[in-house]
């Protein structure tokens, strides 16, 4: 099932509806094992996330009957989409800092979820970093906020492996 | 999902997107020993506090699953390459024709830096169905090599110190068929045993918390509200914990399955080698 099947399929669910009205994007779809004494592949785990509100959700489908059999909010952050990746790798390509460590070179990003350290403000959202490779040797890293579509900083590798604080 | 029937064992396996090469029910045999397992993702700290950890998600820029024959057993084999050379991992699944099996990730590093500040935290997650969903024990080897129920869903550490023997077992005592479980040496590994719950196997596809896995607030404790791991069906969280001292590094737990029947060396078959994968 394409991720384009699965929001069709979560539209027909009323809160999801509205949760997919405001910003929320589908971070995977994938077959789950056929639940114990059931036909294969009946259901589909479909996670979404609620950037307004700063959640995931995980939504069971019936693929057969094309039809939402429960949501719940998720305790853990799923990986990136590729389409958040995408997004963070625009929002850091923009970057003022960025843009001054790069110096015209290639960014040639990698991209990863995020976890600020505790009692950081962001640490609620939903928060990518973007590795910045010109070359083989140079880095930096930009903590994008994907919660609020900002650049939050840009860390030397010095600092980012605790070579200096 | 593709289907290999080789060495005594069947085994469903899948390429998922979120986290790497999964395997589905698994049986030994033709009885069952695993409903699902996988590696949920890869959780990386550098030193110092100043800094939040980030994941690296196990995915490939291929789709492929190399079957590799080996002595008494196979293995199925990928590649996690997605971010490049310093960042890369292998994933090994091994199967032996009488009933051992692993999860392996080997860890070729450097990472960002070359001096071994950062920590490698490495959760595998195995549900088993020894004979059937419910009615199996977690128990723990006690230091005088006892085998001792655990009560309730929480973590455990080797009594002895981790590696070497085999620390844990998941046992249905009705028929007597259990999973002994081993910690290899220098993962110093925890393992957490959880009651089956639909939160907990969704949150495998990937979910991740800020702090490493196995610590308060993380996964799996997120999913443990002390309910008993007694005649149940009990979920097993193996954790890795990895230094990136030591370079090319390689973690995993192994099992081994006693109460079976023994093992039949005639027969080999593959229902599918190098399959393509939607």
């Amino acid at each position: 099932m394409s991720p384009d099947e699965g929001l069709a399929i979560a539209r027909s669910h009323p809160d999801l509806k509205r949760i997919l009205a405001g910003r929320a994007r589908v971070l995977f779809v994938e077959p789950v094992p056929p639940r114990r004494g059931a036909s294969d592949e009946d259901h589909v785990l479909l996670s979404l996330y609620d950037y307004l509100r700063d959640r995931a959700l995980v939504v069971l489908l019936d693929r057969h009957r094309r039809a939402v059999v429960s949501v719940h909010d998720s305790g853990a952050r799923f990986q990136l989409s590729n389409e958040e990746r995408e997004e963070a790798e625009r929002l850091a390509a923009n970057d003022k800092g960025v843009r001054a460590f790069l110096r015209g070179r290639p960014m040639q990003p990698l991209t990863r979820l995020y976890f600020p350290r505790p009692g950081r403000a962001e640490a609620r959202h939903r928060l990518a970093i973007v590795f910045l490779r010109p070359t083989s040797r140079d880095r930096a890293f930009a903590v994008v906020d994907l919660s609020e579509e900002l650049v939050l900083e840009v860390i030397s590798r010095a600092a980012f492996t605790g070579e200096r604080g | 999902m593709p289907i290999i029937t080789r060495e005594n064992w069947r085994v469903r396996y899948q390429w998922s997107q979120s986290s790497g090469l999964r395997l589905g029910a698994a049986d030994y045999q033709g009885i069952r020993v695993l409903y699902a397992a996988s590696v949920p993702f890869v959780h990386v700290s550098y030193q110092g506090d100043a800094y939040g950890p980030f994941t690296d998600e196990l995915r490939s820029t291929t789709k492929d699953v190399v079957l590799r024959e080996i002595v008494k057993g196979f293995d199925l084999v990928v590649k996690y390459d997605l971010y490049g050379a310093d960042y890369e991992y292998d994933h090994i699944w091994r199967f032996h024709d009488d009933g051992q099996f692993g999860s392996m990730i080997v860890i070729h590093g450097p990472g960002e830096e070359i001096h071994g500040r950062h920590t490698y935290h490495i959760p595998f997650r195995f549900d088993l169905d020894l004979s059937g969903a419910s009615g199996d024990s977690f128990q723990a080897r006690s230091p005088l090599g006892t085998w001792m129920d655990v009560a309730d869903e929480g973590r455990t550490f080797p009594s002895f110190g981790g590696g070497g023997d085999y620390a844990w077992r998941l046992i249905d005592k009705a028929t007597g068929k259990s999973a002994r479980l081993r910690a290899r040496t220098g993962d110093s590994a925890e393992v957490w045993a959880l009651r089956y719950k639909a939160a907990e196997a969704w949150g495998s596809w990937g979910g991740a918390q800020a702090s490493a896995p196995g610590s308060p607030g993380s996964v799996p404790a997120i999913y443990s509200d002390g309910q008993s791991v007694q005649d149940a069906d009990v979920v097993l969280w193996y954790i890795a914990h990895v230094s990136a001292l030591d370079r090319v590094s390689a973690c995993g737990p192994w099992f081994a399955l006693d109460g079976f029947p023994p093992p039949d060396e005639d027969d080999d078959h593959m229902d599918d080698h190098h399959a393509a994968h939607e």
